[in-house]
């Protein structure tokens, strides 16, 4: 099986993760979101108390000026200067008094203000307005004299006093002498300014609608701070509300301690607000304009509601999802485990058959089959090898079991591990081997040992194959036995054949010696006959020393040709590499030059090279060409041919004539010796050559044959063996 | 017969058994006036005497060799190519030229004589008057126109 994808098993772990991340993403964004709107609104409704601070601070400012603007006026108010004289000296002239009478009464009326009251230098009361108010508390009676002896305008903070119990503001105005030399003062007017008519008001009023926003004047009084004006949310506040400047958390506190501009804090109320601190200029008042939080995020808060909805449901969305991908993969993963597991039981129904195809073919062996791993354990074996082993050494092999432990005789242990170690190395070894101290009953065997290779190329075991060889040896030294046997009987004959051979050649010698002798003799002493005694014989004895002599000479050369085929059945061949158109030439050039005067056309072809008896090969081309010319003499004109053709691999030479021929039916008579189809009249001959080319081209191994019609010429064929013969067969 | 007695000076040793062929040699010889010094062994063994002084050539003149021997190979006793073998074999005598004088044609035969040494192989023709050519030519041949060392 080749190598997968591991697909794994997803883990709900894995999923509630992501999960997990994906729904902290979209919780963080959500509230990244909301405090972007959150800061929003707060610069919003900072921009707005900024402008509401700025714009009452102004006013306040504004409002001071106007008060110390009436002071001033006053001050400069020579009319005023005399009026006041006039009323310390004690004149009462009714026109200064009615003056400053209306006077006071029109700064009372016109321009708000409480109270006032005109004072001398003892501070005591010359007049006032509203009338009837005849006292001065501290501390205006404090700032009366100041105001005199310093000789200007004092303004108080807020305060109350046992004499008016309510907050107010004292404006002290020295009235100046009148004169050149002296404008000291020597009276003052105190302006009590009450903020309850004008500067509450102001303060308390807001130019946009709000339920919640308020503005706050404090101040710094040793550790603690002071509202001075009323609250929209408590009552009578105004100089009686302190607190400790330790909670800075308090923006009235960190107004004391003079912080300017915006702040986020709890109000004295312990509520949170969003404020916006201005110190009022020309004051050591501080104006905290303010609003609730609660006012200004509550539209926020349906935002966040539908911020917190659309995270929900992208959670929610997301968690679907999650749980949808994690339900495909699922099944994805227990489709491939199925798949997985269907494949690996295929597997393992292929292995099961393999392994029995295997063991079944283990089994039919009679050869003893077995298996080894790397450490000579017992991987597989028949009962073959299961038997042998019990037969030599009674053990009985077993799986895992290390092949050393079956074996009982050291020897056999060490040239196994040897055979076996070799194997290993990844040589294929093949050796025989023997046991058994007898001949007869000796056990020849052949082991194979097989390295068994994995995929990887890597040995991993031996397998090994244990061939009986017995039967085989027993055979092949019965053979051996039989050899001998015959090759002592070929010995035998062949000696016998030599001896026949030697008495063959004797006999020929003799018969070429002894035969020819006599015959020399009766040829010359018929010729000496003649010779000497010529004149006493008469025509017809002279006629028969004639035949005499002429059948003397026929039968040499019967004899000459019986020995020359005798010789050719005798003589060694030696085979050698032999130019067949260069011997065929010269034999032609050598014949035809014995017929001379004759028109013969011939044709030699390009004839291949062969092997052969050079000598012996040339008498058949002597013996070939010779008749072929014998044949054609008659001829007017006579065509030779020598030439071959190729037939199934095998070179067939010819000579080929327009002679004579010979009528086929007397075929079976053409090689034999002495044998004619020709009678002496016609062409002379003894009928041995083509004999002694049969026997040659007989002893090469090779064919001879013909064809013919008579009149038409004939055709003479010869094929030898091509390859080279190692010894050329002796007859 | 014109053969010389055994122990005046030889000029042709003829060395034959067959008393035929031994006459019809002579003839040839003697139609080209050779055959006076001729002396015919007709064995082996005779030849053998001859050319060591033994028995009945215990006398023979040293001084001059014969100055041809014609040697049939075929011979009682003591073969043809025996002689020739001892002849050659011997350095007093292996310079008298020895013709073989055969009727067979054998190739071993000439092989064995031309290594030993032979001056010249005929085969006896079996026609007469070839057989009385070969023979004038090799009796004018030898006598008359070959020469030997001294």
């Amino acid at each position: 099986m080749g190598k997968k994808y591991r697909f794994k098993k997803p883990r709900n772990i894995t999923f509630i993760s992501i999960w997990f991340f994906y729904s902290l993403i979209v919780i963080a964004g959500g509230i990244f979101y909301y405090s972007y709107l959150q800061n929003e609104a707060d610069e919003k409704v900072n921009e707005e108390l900024s402008a509401v601070a700025d714009l009452k601070a102004g006013q306040i400012e504004r409002w001071m000026k106007e008060r110390v603007g009436d002071g001033h006026l006053l001050m400069k108010n020579k009319m005023v200067s005399e009026a006041v004289d006039d009323l310390i000296s004690g004149k009462h002239s009714g026109y200064f008094t009615d003056y400053l009478r209306s006077l006071m009464e029109a700064y009372r009326v016109s321009y708000e203000y409480r109270i006032l009251r005109l004072a001398d230098s003892q501070i005591r009361i010359l007049m006032a307005s509203p009338s009837g108010d005849s006292l001065i508390g501290n501390p205006a009676g404090r700032d009366v004299a100041k105001a005199i002896s310093e000789n200007r305008l004092i303004i108080s903070d807020f305060h109350s006093s046992p004499v008016i119990p309510y907050p107010h503001i004292d404006m002290v105005v020295p009235i100046r002498r009148n004169k050149e030399v002296d404008t000291s003062a020597f009276a003052a007017m105190v302006f009590v300014i009450s903020p309850q008519e004008t500067l509450y008001p102001l303060i308390e009023s807001w130019p946009t609608p709000s339920k919640t926003s308020e503005t706050l004047l404090v101040r710094r009084e040793g550790d603690s701070v002071l509202f001075l004006n009323e609250l929209r949310h408590f009552k009578e506040t105004a100089l009686k509300l302190r607190l400790p400047l330790t909670d800075k958390s308090i923006p009235a506190v960190r107004a004391a301690l003079g912080f300017e501009g915006s702040f986020k804090g709890k109000d004295y109320r312990g509520v949170p607000v969003i404020t916006n601190i201005r110190r009022i200029k020309g004051t050591n008042w501080y104006m905290v304009a303010k609003v609730d939080s609660h006012e200004i995020y509550t539209p926020l808060r349906f935002q966040a509601g539908a911020i917190i909805i659309i995270c929900l449901l992208l959670i929610v969305a997301a968690g679907f999802a999650t749980g949808y991908l994690r339900r495909n993969l699922e099944t994805r993963y227990y489709q491939l485990q199925y798949e997985t597991e269907k494949e690996r039981a295929a597997a393992e129904t292929r292995y099961r058959e393999q392994y029995n195809i295997l063991r079944g073919l283990n089994e039919s062996s009679e050869m003893p089959i077995f298996s080894l791993d790397r450490n000579y354990r017992y991987t597989s074996f028949n009962s073959a090898h299961a038997n042998t082993m019990k037969k030599i050494y009674d053990t009985s092999p077993d799986l895992g079991v290390s092949i050393f432990d079956c074996m009982t005789n050291e020897s056999d242990r060490e040239l196994a591990k040897k055979n076996i170690d070799r194997a290993l190395a990844g040589e294929k070894v093949v050796e025989e081997a023997f046991s058994g101290e007898q001949e007869l009953q000796r056990i020849y065997f052949e082991e194979t040992h097989n390295p068994i290779v994995n995929d990887s190329n890597e040995v991993v075991g031996v397998a090994v194959v244990v061939r009986d060889l017995t039967r085989r040896k027993q055979m092949e030294n019965e053979l051996r036995r039989m050899n001998d046997i015959l090759e002592e009987k070929v010995k035998e004959r062949t000696s016998q054949l030599e001896a026949a051979n030697r008495e063959l050649e004797a006999f020929s010698y003799s018969v070429s010696h002894d035969l020819r002798a006599p015959l020399r003799a009766i040829h010359s002493f018929t010729s000496i006959l003649r010779e000497d005694y010529g004149n006493r014989l008469n025509e017809e004895g002279l006629r028969i020393c004639d035949i005499i002599e002429s059948s003397s000479v026929h039968l040499g050369q019967l004899i000459d040709d019986l020995l020359a085929f005798s010789r050719v059945g005798r003589a060694t061949m030696k085979p050698v590499r032999i130019d067949m158109e260069a011997i065929a030439g010269s034999v032609y050039n050598e014949l035809l030059s014995g017929s001379e005067g004759r028109d013969v056309k011939i044709n030699i072809m390009k004839l291949p090279r062969t092997w052969g008896d050079a000598t012996t090969i040339r008498l058949v081309w002597t013996n070939l060409i010779s008749n072929a010319l014998k044949y054609t003499s008659k001829n007017t004109n006579t065509e030779i041919t020598i030439g071959y053709e190729q037939h199934k691999g095998e070179t067939i030479y010819y000579v080929k004539d327009n002679g004579v021929g010979f009528d086929m039916k007397y075929y079976h008579k053409l090689f034999g010796v002495f044998q004619r189809l020709h009678s002496q009249k016609e062409f002379e001959g003894n009928g041995v050559g083509l004999a002694i080319v049969y026997r040659i081209i007989s002893r090469h191994g090779g064919k001879v044959w013909a064809e013919s019609k008579p009149g038409e010429g004939s055709v003479f064929f010869f094929s030898l063996p091509s390859v080279k013969p190692n010894e050329v067969e002796q007859e | 017969m014109g053969t010389t007695n055994n122990l005046s000076a030889v000029d042709i040793l003829i060395v034959e058994d067959n008393p035929k062929d031994a006459e019809l040699t002579l003839r040839a010889l003697r139609k080209n006036n050779l055959a006076n010094n001729v002396l015919i062994a007709e064995d082996g063994e005779e030849a053998l005497d001859f050319f060591f002084y033994r028995n009945k050539y215990k006398g023979r003149c040293p001084d001059s060799p014969p100055k041809v021997v014609l040697l049939d190979l075929k011979l009682p006793k003591v073969s043809g190519l025996e002689v020739l073998r001892e002849v050659k074999s011997n350095s007093k005598i292996k310079n008298i030229p020895v013709v073989v004088v055969t009727s067979s044609r054998e190739e071993p035969d000439m092989i064995e004589a031309y290594n030993m040494g032979v001056n010249s192989y005929v085969v006896k023709p079996v026609d007469f008057e070839q057989f009385m050519n070969a023979m004038s030519s090799l009796g004018l041949y030898w006598l008359l126109v070959n020469d030997t060392p001294r």
